[in-house]
């Protein structure tokens, strides 16, 4: 989806998401060239459709876990709740300690593969002065793991200047 | 006034990149499978996942290395006819490591994740209401990350136990389109026939008829006392049903109650009862899959890749 804005004729640029209230996102666009902010707001229904992608609009903030889509959508056992009754077989007691299917699991995985960049995009950031490069670098590179991407590209520049103005 | 396709970019969303990078994602984990198989029906309860099972063991019998999902989603059964039901799962460097069952087949299959016997699959959703509108692109997703984010590591073979009917081999042709082959499961009765035809002409549009291969499974009663075989079904014939519809029969397996006997205590039939008609009907079916898939692999795919 894309918002034009009808006065300038320009595409509009997402400006920020809230987090979901009671099933709606708020999500506010703005025009570039005028400044005129929309926001939309979504039914529950659209922000499910939107989670059943496993997307996140604006983009992730953090990288994407193994699994971390099923893992957030697969509904875990009410503990003793009313929806634990509806999961029951008639007559079965309540389990005192509920499984979570993943709590077994040895996080070995801590120890993330390092960013790797592109001789093009190295190159591009040659290009900025001495002085501020470092901090170029170190921002480019939290751009980049914030949204789980793996390598740095010349797009992910791009994308970093859009958003970020670097 | 601009239209759609006049605006550059995706607006700030990020959604058309994490798409790409779920894809890739899946494209990587996939480059070390050299065969992935799928194994249909249009029709429910002719054996798919007993099938699955048994094919699975034979390959890693004979030296394969070999994976198996569990695509039944809503009906999981491959963990249990493979004895890993309630195993631990770990995380791993690489993902989620798959337990191993017989001969050091990885097996994963949503059972894994739920907390009892009877609890069904429920989805997080603030109601049930309008499910249908969800639940299917839910489900892609899901599959879609069992595939990219377990630690399958190299394998031979990766069979996928697909759910009775035709949807999922869409969702999953979309996401595999260079899959080495498709077997689809008949019984010789017309009400099968019907059912499969569908879905034989959906998986030969989605990924040409060189990938398919037809398996009639219950296609005789054998004897348990003189070991005779009989008609169980006096119904069509499925390698008929094959030429016809230009694709390969890869062989017929007789009924044999011990097969589901095995499966409920989580050991192929083909290890159990090696010696029986059945057992070496399912080995038959297994040399003339690896036959197709071998074919289908020699084959250039459309963009010049190698089929796998």
């Amino acid at each position: 989806m894309k918002l034009l804005c009808t006065q300038c004729d320009a595409a509009m640029r997402l400006e920020r998401v809230e987090a979901p209230e009671q099933g709606s996102l708020t999500v506010t666009f703005a025009c570039a060239a005028c400044g005129n902010r929309v926001a939309l707001l979504t039914n529950p229904l659209e922000t499910q459709l939107v989670r059943a992608l496993d997307v996140k609009i604006g983009g992730r903030t953090d990288p994407a876990e193994p699994m971390g889509f099923v893992r957030a959508m697969l509904r875990p056992r009410p503990e003793g709740g009313p929806e634990g009754a509806e999961d029951a077989a008639p007559g079965a007691e309540a389990d005192p300690a509920p499984r979570c299917p993943f709590s077994a699991m040895a996080n070995l995985a801590a120890e993330r593969p390092p960013l790797t960049w592109d001789p093009a995009a190295e190159r591009r950031l040659e290009r900025v002065p001495d002085f501020i490069r470092p901090m170029a670098r170190q921002g480019i590179e939290r751009f980049a793991a914030e949204r789980g991407y793996l390598r740095i590209t010349e797009d992910v520049m791009d994308e970093v200047r859009g958003e970020l103005g670097l | 006034m601009k239209k759609y396709r006049d605006l550059a970019g995706d607006a700030g969303s990020g959604v058309a990149r994490q798409l790409l990078d779920q894809t890739a994602r899946l494209q990587a984990r996939m480059a070390a499978v050299r065969h992935k198989v799928a194994i249909l029906s249009g029709k429910g309860g002719v054996g798919k996942s007993a099938l699955t099972s048994n094919l699975a063991a034979v390959l890693a019998g004979e030296g394969a290395r070999v994976g198996v999902l569990d695509a039944d989603l809503n009906g999981p059964s491959l963990a249990k006819m493979l004895g890993v039901r309630g195993a631990a799962l770990r995380m791993g460097p690489a993902g989620v490591e798959p337990p191993e069952g017989p001969l050091g087949i990885k097996v994963f299959s949503i059972d894994l994740l739920l907390p009892r016997d009877e609890a069904p699959v429920r989805w997080d959703a603030p109601t049930e209401r309008e499910s249908y509108v969800w639940r299917g692109t839910v489900e892609a997703a899901a599959l879609r990350e069992f595939l990219s984010d377990t630690a399958w590591g190299p394998l031979d073979f990766l069979l996928l136990d697909l759910p009775p009917g035709t949807d999922r081999v869409s969702t999953l042709a979309s996401m595999l389109p260079e899959v080495g082959a498709a077997v689809v499961v008949t019984i010789p009765t017309e009400v099968s026939h019907l059912t499969v035809k569908r879905s034989i002409s959906m998986a030969k549009e989605l990924w040409g008829p060189s990938a398919l291969g037809v398996v009639e499974n219950m296609a005789a009663y054998v004897c348990a006392r003189c070991g005779g075989e009989g008609p169980l079904f006096r119904g069509p014939d499925s390698a008929a049903m094959a030429r016809e519809l230009g694709v390969a029969f890869l062989g017929r397996i007789p009924f044999e109650p011990r097969l589901a006997e095995a499966a409920d205590r989580g050991v192929p039939y083909v290890m159990a009862e090696p010696e029986t008609p059945a057992a070496a009907a399912l080995r038959a079916v297994t040399t003339a899959l690896r036959a197709l898939v071998e074919r289908r692999a020699a084959l250039p795919a459309a963009d010049g890749s190698v089929v796998g």
